[in-house]
């Protein structure tokens, strides 16, 4: 019989599923495996299943799979894992030799991908998470959105749509004496996680959030974006503009944009994806990132760095406003206005940024030292 | 009518040659990562609780701004430093129009305290993780992984990362990023659906045009329907023609050689009674002939299957069909065949710039088709013989032989994951 269990680690979502007790023999094995489809109650095939975490093999066209001679002398209970690509491992407790048939039933998964382009080892994981709120201008106050919430192919529409203005346009907003490399678009893992039950909350916090259960089940996820539908009432108050930010807290980064600010969703892109720091004199976060900083602590590093890229040393200022009274930080920076960086609406990455970029997309999974 | 060794070898072979049936499951995944709960609360981190799960970790953020994360292995040496982001700062950008001008501001969110989670990738060489501040390397925080890593190996014991499993010629399940290494230099993976066979030099060439001028369209293929009723040839005939197949048709074995010398069908579906020469004996002509022992072959029949059908002819034929059959059942037995050897077509195609091992390529090709029509055949004997099918005493022989088939099939599967998992392989299915 199986016996049903709290929450067994290695399961990333642990569903219980018991065995029906159907009466009948199993079959002479000593643990005959059915797999379906939850959501359709159709065998499901070609299921990895893993017995006490060594693979065991996977099931027929039918959905079956009978295991004979498990191991584990002495020991009553098992541990079954099954795993299937685009639906979620389940992993159930069961004690062999059973008596019934254990029939399991998988559920889709809510991660879809929009392009995949190889392991996540080496690829940046990009995850859009649909926000069920958005900002009412008029009120001032964050205000439930039905846009996202009942209509899934408007966020999809809205999240592809981001994508190709903004992020597959990298290759044109970037400096070309130096370039991305040709194939950057191939250095992304691209999905949307839609769960009708689960949104995130784009006016949660600075940030937004994302529920808990969202995050565990895309651990692998490099960048959560939250996308928020646009503001229904924008004209209201001319200083009510959409905002952005950013959240690079340990292993979690995510970060919150409009849909419709392809130039905003860059920026914050720029902090989230490729660590690049704000280039305009404001009440924001300031650090030189090593290597391939597109902020300097000093403007002697920021000249050093110029000279060996061949780059005009000259163009290196200090961060501050056009009255430096307003504003001025001890930070340096280089690339020139338009900087995507420092401008709201316009502007491109510059040499410095560029070449932070690429090391970004050619060191994937370089943020630490092996001893 | 047993079949001779040789013409078991002979049919290994054809399997190897015609490359058919390339459809499996996903690679054995063992990947697995820590999550490490925290809170941080002015300069004091206190960890909440660790887990290990099965799944992927993140790939680890460079940046230079926050704490200093260490792993060390049992025997206090550091495997990998990286950098721990602060979770106390959050920033963003508002755009705030002022006198018609939109202007970027910036908003910052400096919290006092936090909670948050440091994910890692599972490396069984690990058994604690250390935080430190950046500025002058002050302890903040140690956890000890090992009770986690026993807890999910008492649960999980033939994970192969386990300590009390894995020998010195184990394969090491490391799988901590490796720093500084170029994407250009990674290798790509195959799709986790399917099966990546590739074949370098001629043999792939031949093999790819082979399969692309004989089924360049999977409605215009031409299947020959051998059955000693033309009543059962019409019927059949029908179904397939009104699922966009061209058909031909021969009476008897004979009748089925005879047609075979003058135009090369895509798939030949069989029957079995016959008479002079029944279904098996075709079979096996069919295969010893080089023009035709590519041809794929589903047996359609009355006759229940019998295990030891499945162990003769098991690697010889396609499927196993049992009359009557429904037209949905007839066509998609059908169209699983001819997808196996597209996805072959096209898998080819996909690994024509990697270089994997020919000997692997060949038992890889080969395990993985046999135990994809032996799961179909075996299906079949348990929907035949099985509880659900109301055949009370099927008899302990049956039983006993369906259960070697079974097992036989586990083998295969074993030794094909055996290879998936040999990192000199380089085939990754």
């Amino acid at each position: 019989m199986t016996t049903p269990s709290e929450r067994i680690p290695g399961s990333p979502t642990v569903q219980l599923a018991p065995a029906k007790n159907t009466n009948t023999s199993t079959y002479g094995y000593d643990l005959f495996l059915s797999t379906f489809d939850i959501t359709t109650g159709e065998p499901l095939g070609n299921v990895s299943v893993y017995l006490d975490g060594g693979y065991a093999g996977s099931t027929s066209a039918a959905g079956t799979i009978g295991i004979q001679n498990p191991g584990g002398e002495g020991r009553a209970g098992h541990t079954v894992r099954v795993s299937k690509s685009g639906y979620v491992d389940i992993t159930q407790s069961v004690e062999l030799p059973s008596t019934v048939p254990v029939k399991i039933g998988l559920q889709p998964q809510a991660l879809v991908p929009i392009r995949e382009a190889g392991p996540h080892s080496t690829k940046i994981d990009i995850v859009f998470v649909p926000s069920s709120t958005t900002y009412n201008c008029a009120g001032k106050e964050k205000i439930m959105t039905t846009l996202y919430v009942t209509n899934k192919n408007a966020f999809v529409s809205d999240v592809n749509k981001i994508v190709n203005e903004s992020l597959f346009t990298l290759d044109s907003i970037t400096d070309k004496t130096d370039p991305l490399p040709a194939d950057y678009r191939d250095r992304f893992n691209i999905y949307y996680y839609y769960d009708p039950s689960r949104f995130a909350d784009g006016f949660d916090g600075f940030a937004g959030t994302v529920p808990e259960n969202v995050w565990e089940s895309v651990p692998f996820a490099d960048v959560i974006i939250i996308l928020y539908p646009t503001y229904p009432t924008p004209d209201i108050d001319p200083s009510c503009d959409p905002n952005g930010a950013v959240s690079t807290a340990a292993s979690r980064i995510w970060m919150k944009v409009p849909a419709d600010q392809p130039v905003l969703f860059m920026h914050e892109s720029g902090h989230a994806l490729f660590g690049l720091v704000d280039t305009y004199c404001g009440d924001t976060a300031y650090w030189q990132n090593d290597p391939d900083p597109n902020v300097w602590s000093s403007r002697a590093s920021c000249v050093k760095d110029a000279n060996n890229n061949s780059w005009e040393p000259s163009a290196c200022r200090q961060i501050q406003q056009d009255d430096p009274t307003k504003c001025t930080k001890q930070f340096w920076r280089l690339d020139p206005d338009p900087d995507i960086m420092h401008e709201e609406n316009t502007g491109t990455f510059g040499e410095a940024s560029t070449r932070r970029i690429a090391y970004v997309l050619n060191f994937i999974n370089a943020g630490g030292q092996i001893a | 009518m047993k079949p001779s060794f040789g013409f078991m070898i002979l049919c290994i072979c054809l399997i190897i040659s015609g490359l058919t049936g390339i459809v499996t499951a996903d690679s054995a995944r063992y990947d697995k990562y820590i999550s490490i709960h925290m809170n941080i609360d002015g300069g004091k981190i206190t960890a909440k609780s660790t887990e290990i799960n099965y799944g992927f970790a993140p790939n680890i953020f460079p940046t230079q701004e926050g704490f200093k994360g260490v792993l060390v292995a049992a025997d206090g040496s550091t495997v990998k430093t990286f950098v721990v982001p602060d979770p106390r700062v959050q920033f963003g950008d508002v755009v705030v129009t002022s006198s018609g001008t939109p202007q970027i501001q910036g908003v910052v969110d400096r919290q006092n305290s936090a909670d948050f989670v440091v994910t890692l990738p599972f490396d069984r060489n690990v058994t604690e993780f250390r935080m430190y501040t950046a500025a002058d390397g002050t302890l903040l925080t140690s956890v000890n992984l090992k009770p986690q890593m026993d807890t999910f190996f008492a649960i999980y014991p033939k994970d192969p990362d386990n300590p009390a499993s894995y020998g010195s010629k184990a394969t090491v399940h490391a799988n901590l990023p490796q720093a500084g290494t170029p994407v250009s230099a990674t290798k790509p993976s195959g799709q986790p659906w399917g099966i990546l066979a590739i074949i370098p030099g001629t043999v792939l060439l031949s093999i790819t045009a082979f399969a692309f001028l004989r089924f360049p369209r999977v409605k215009s293929k031409n299947v020959l329907i051998v059955d000693d009723d033309s009543d059962i040839i019409d019927v059949i005939a029908l179904m397939l023609r009104r699922a966009g197949y061209r058909t031909r048709a021969a009476t008897t074995g004979e009748e089925c050689l005879k047609e075979l010398e003058s135009e090369t069908p895509d798939l030949i579906l069989l029957d079995i009674v016959m008479k002079p020469m029944d279904g098996w004996e075709t079979l096996r002509k069919i295969k010893k002939t080089p023009v035709t022992k590519s041809v794929p072959v589903i047996m359609l029949t009355a006759q229940q299957l019998l295990p030891k059908d499945v162990e003769e002819y098991g690697i010889c034929i396609e499927d196993y069909i049992v009359k009557p059959v429904s037209s949905k059942d007839l066509t998609n037995a059908i169209t699983h065949v001819f997808a196996r050897q597209q996805m072959i077509r096209e898998k080819i195609a996909a690994a024509r710039e990697a270089g994997i091992d020919r000997n692997y390529l060949y038992e890889a090709a080969r395990l993985t088709r046999v135990v994809d029509v032996n799961k179909r055949l075996w299906d079949l004997l348990v929907r035949t013989y099985g509880p659900d099918a109301g055949n009370k005493s099927p008899g302990s022989g049956i039983l006993l032989e369906i259960k070697n088939t079974e097992k036989k099939i586990r083998d295969l599967e074993n030794r094909l994951e055996q290879i998936r998992r040999d990192p000199g392989s380089g085939v990754e299915w």
